[in-house]
């Protein structure tokens, strides 16, 4: 069980973060330490930024903010409030590095963020290209 | 001389629409923001200047010297993507000598004393006389939030507006 309150925060464009959610649910059971401030299209960037801010200020300093997109709105804001509160910032939320953080409170009650980032960053791959590269090793 | 590709009024300056549409759509390889806040805020400066894809310079500029900049030589090189975060930064520099011929509005957020008009943009009195004020003087103003979408001419905008 988890021991401490640390929370993950998605932002994501038009709030898919929280379909990514249900999707892990799926495999994990309930994960109500992650929430979502979608970015809606009618957002300005200051009420987004103020929505972010309040949000992040009640988060604990060992929490986690994932977002979607480098260079977007999502992420332009989390990295002001990263560096206001202290708290990580990875954008290029994907499955396997949502899961990996997940599965790290839910057991450890804790995040391991090197392990989070390297499993978003290991998490592409030409799959038919590898499966037949082993074919080929073992053949 | 640099070669203003695209001038555009966006409340969100660089973000989604922008790095990914419309940098490539005018082909523009340097981004000029202007805005006296950002210019003299270090920390969002660098945030942008990060997040630019490779290839694409990035200058945040104070309206004065984003003036004298467009007067030295049109921002030094490249195909110029204009970007500013309202009409009134628009009408400031444009009355300074920035004579842009065409202006796209692509994203102005809300608030208690504005209307929507088109998508997400929205106008208040202020933004409409700017509208008013820059067309009488022959620039071209359309509102377009991606290229996907039809630009809509000020005329029908500023009707909707008073509609």
């Amino acid at each position: 069980m988890s021991e401490s309150n640390a929370e993950i925060l998605l932002l994501t464009h038009g709030g898919w973060g929280m379909s990514l959610v249900k999707g892990i649910e799926m495999l994990l059971g309930k994960v109500d330490f992650v929430h979502e401030i979608p970015l809606e299209p009618s957002y300005t960037l200051p009420e987004y930024m103020q929505m972010v801010k309040e949000h992040a200020e009640a988060m604990t300093p060992d929490s986690l903010i994932l977002t979607d997109l480098i260079g977007g709105t999502t992420s332009n804001v989390a990295a002001v409030v990263g560096n206001q509160t202290g708290i990580k910032v990875f954008c290029g939320l994907n499955a396997p590095m949502l899961l990996e953080a997940c599965v790290e409170l839910q057991n450890d009650g804790a995040l391991d963020f090197d392990a989070v980032l390297a499993a978003g960053q290991g998490a592409c791959m030409d799959v038919v290209a590898a499966v037949r590269s082993t074919m080929a090793q073992k053949a | 001389m640099g070669k203003i590709v695209l001038t555009r009024v966006d409340s969100r300056l660089i973000h989604g629409q922008v790095m990914t549409k419309w940098v490539n759509q005018v082909q523009a390889n340097k981004i000029v923001i202007v805005s006296d806040e950002l210019a003299n805020d270090e920390f969002m400066k660098s945030i942008y200047l990060l997040s630019a894809p490779a290839g694409i310079t990035v200058d945040c500029l104070t309206a004065a010297d984003a003036v004298k900049s467009y007067k030295d030589d049109v921002f030094g090189e490249g195909r110029i993507l204009l970007l500013l975060p309202s009409l009134q930064v628009l009408e400031t520099i444009f009355n300074a000598g920035v004579k842009v011929d065409s202006v796209q509005v692509g994203g102005l957020g809300g608030g208690p004393s504005r209307k929507v008009v088109f998508q997400n943009i929205t106008l208040d009195d202020a933004d409409a006389k700017v509208c008013e004020d820059l067309s009488a003087q022959g620039v071209s103003i359309v509102f377009q939030t991606i290229p996907e979408d039809a630009p809509q001419d000020v005329a029908t905008i500023l009707k909707k507006y008073r509609g």
